[in-house]
């Protein structure tokens, strides 16, 4: 039995190997880089650089996509604070404060503020991303099919209720993404499936080229759609960097704060860092005793939702290593990796690769300590990145995409693919669709498949049985809350209860 | 006008479906007790069309809007992403014909000539550059296999 202690100590060691430690700042870099840069996410540059993870063993790959996560909303937050651009989704929140700040001449301090917050809240979600992965693998070993389904299907539900827009075009994406994993060879009949007689079609379709597209190139083609002009960069000085000690004081809370809350909101499917920045502000702002300063510079605006996103990317990958499930589109392409490279991810892993799960948790505390160390030095050359001509940067981007692909496989089948999906995830976004329930509803279908198809065979076909497990039964109604139970509120609260109207 | 595209995508989506649910019946269901491989794309199917069908219900009932204004200085580059969707596309064809270098520096001249037309010479420069460093980073550096021809031995060799 692998001890929690023994583990850790044994992934440290692992993961303090020159290799794994530059995987580790690689990741870390490049995540920074496309977190500052606006329109390309770490969703884009996991899809980028998934191909090129095949020259590395399992977990130099999880490493360095680990770094990247981190990364990304490290970044996202310095080009928020200091041009009122956010880099990416979960640094939305920091614009509002971050750049009045920097308005006030006080930039250097948000943005220690937002590092040393990232820093704290990223440590103390990889605590809770051990304990709670280590437990709840444990348990979810004596899960069979019909858990395994009712946990997938309470996800994508959940990922409806929380993607944002309507509900319905998030649904028809997450029915797109299961449409298209049903193509290929039927795994239990060897029946084909929607191939039209392409053989290359019967291994179903690559999901590499389709996140490829749908994220690395339909992000290109929305980059370039705008022309946008480059801001003129501010420079940081050394000296501006320290927090006065009331602005230490102001932040410690929502920092602690923000670090809880943005690891439960991360166990939750959906964008997950995006929605625990909201929720930390609207808290800092209801706890506030100044809450007139919020929106005009107020530092809990930063430290708190900062620390909430950092903390949240810990809470994404406890699904993913107990259970299997990818929550949300990052995790789905770190799902990716894992099963490029012959792995299963899920409560086994644990169990059989301890070395893997050890060594990526410590090498994510290390990287959250490469992140606090080079971001405030470096904050000054990562802004200057926006300064590369858009013109230039683009093409090196879709020229990536386009030998990643072809690099896997060696197939053009693929690049038609890539340009394909490019095309589709550029008019999907255009047109108010969400890509990300589709990337998961991929990943996860051929699984939702295989357990319902299992569970039907286990329980002589009773519908009922699956639904009515113990597991699956308290799922299935904590999702039809979520559901019904704004709904209850509102009317609760609407309904009129003065006496003129009860007479 | 937007609303007029919105319910061209619509259409397109309720298409698929129907294709999708037409090509899944063909498929053998089996029963729940031994559910065959037609059973879970049929429910997929289904579902689709109903959501797809309901969404395109929606946007027909709905009145067309006008186009909103565009912003001064924020006007809508589709010449560059129509050329860079052509060169994804085009790709895979002079790839085979023209091997990794001599097809990626056509592309890549594209590809900022389209998001940048600057003068011939200097984008065919860049280009070039662009190439030859991600040659080396792929197939030298990374020892990615790429489609390689006389090109490609010679930088082959020049690199060592």
């Amino acid at each position: 039995m692998f001890d929690f202690f023994q583990g850790f100590l044994t992934g440290l060691s692992s993961a303090w190997t020159p290799l794994y430690l530059s995987y580790a700042l690689v990741g870390c870099i490049l995540g920074t880089i496309t977190g500052v840069l606006p329109g390309l996410g770490p969703l884009g540059a996991m899809a980028i650089l998934l191909s090129f993870t095949l020259r590395m063993d399992a977990t130099g790959a999880m490493i360095l996509f680990a770094g990247i996560y981190y990364g990304a909303m490290y970044g996202g937050s310095t080009t928020s604070i200091l041009l009122n651009i956010p880099g990416e989704a979960a640094s939305v929140v920091t614009c509002m404060d971050g750049y009045q700040m920097t308005q006030r001449g006080r930039a250097g301090a948000a943005l220690t503020v937002s590092a040393v917050g990232s820093f704290v809240a990223g440590t103390i979600s990889i605590f809770g991303l051990m304990v709670a992965t280590t437990f709840l693998a444990g348990v979810a070993l004596r899960f069979g099919p019909s858990e395994f389904f009712a946990i997938g299907v309470c996800g994508l539900f959940l990922l409806v209720r929380l993607t944002g827009g309507s509900i319905l075009q998030a649904v028809i994406m997450i029915l797109l993404g299961m449409a298209l994993s049903t193509v290929g060879y039927d795994f239990l009949t060897g029946t084909e499936r929607f191939t039209f007689g392409i053989n290359e079609l019967g291994q179903g379709i690559d999901f590499l080229p389709v996140a490829m597209g749908i994220f690395g190139i339909a992000e290109v083609l929305i980059t370039i759609e705008q022309n946008e002009l480059v801001q003129p960069v501010r420079k940081i000085r050394w000296r501006e960097l320290l927090p006065t000690r009331e602005e230490w004081m102001r932040s410690t809370a929502p920092i602690l704060r923000g670090s809880f809350l943005g690891f439960i909101i991360g166990l939750i499917p959906g964008p997950s860092p995006v929605i625990a920045t909201f929720v930390s502000y609207i808290s800092e702002k209801k706890l506030s005793k100044r809450p007139e300063e919020f929106g005009r510079g107020a530092i809990e605006g930063v430290a708190g939702p900062e620390a909430a996103n950092n903390s949240a990317v810990g809470g994404a990958y406890v699904p993913l290593f107990a259970l299997g499930i990818p929550f949300t589109p990052a995790m789905a392409m770190v799902l990716a990796t894992l099963m490029l490279h012959g792995l299963t991810p899920g409560p086994n892993l644990i169990k059989d690769k301890p070395v893997l799960f050890w060594t990526v948790i410590a090498s994510m505390y290390i990287g959250n300590f490469m992140l606090l160390v080079l971001n405030l030095p470096l904050v000054n050359l990562f802004v200057r990145i926006l300064m590369v001509p858009r013109h230039i940067l683009m093409p090196v981007i879709v020229l990536i995409c386009l030998i990643g692909v072809y690099t896997v496989n060696s197939s053009p089948l693929d690049l038609f693919l890539l340009a394909l999906f490019g095309f589709i995830g550029f008019v999907l976004r255009k047109y108010g669709f969400q890509p990300a329930p589709l990337i998961l509803a991929m990943v996860i279908g051929p699984m939702l498949e295989t357990s319902l198809r299992q569970a039907l065979n286990i329980t002589g076909g009773s519908i009922s049985a699956i639904i009515f497990c113990p597991i699956g039964l308290t799922l299935f109604i904590a999702v039809a809350l979520t559901y019904i139970g704004p709904l209850l509120w509102k009317s609760w609260r609407r309904t009129p209860l003065s006496p003129a109207k009860e007479g | 006008m937007k609303g007029k595209e919105d319910r061209l995508i619509a259409l397109a989506l309720l298409g698929f479906s129907a294709f999708y649910l037409a090509f899944a019946l063909r498929l053998k269901v089996g029963s729940l007790k031994n559910p065959g491989p037609g059973l879970v794309p049929i429910g997929i199917g289904g579902l689709l069309l109903f959501c797809t069908a309901w969404h395109f219900i929606r946007l027909w009932r709905k009145p067309i809007g006008e186009s909103p204004e565009k912003e001064p200085g924020k006007g809508m580059n589709y010449w560059a992403v129509y050329g860079t969707l052509a060169c994804t596309i085009v790709y895979p064809f002079v790839l085979e014909i023209l091997k990794f270098i001599l097809a990626t520096t056509v592309v890549t001249f594209f590809l900022l000539f389209v998001l940048r037309p600057q003068r011939i010479l200097s984008t065919f420069l860049l280009a070039s550059a662009i190439v030859i460093l991600s040659f080396w980073v792929f197939a030298i550096l990374l020892g990615v296999a790429l489609p390689s021809g006389l090109l490609e031995e010679f930088f082959f060799r020049w690199f060592g």
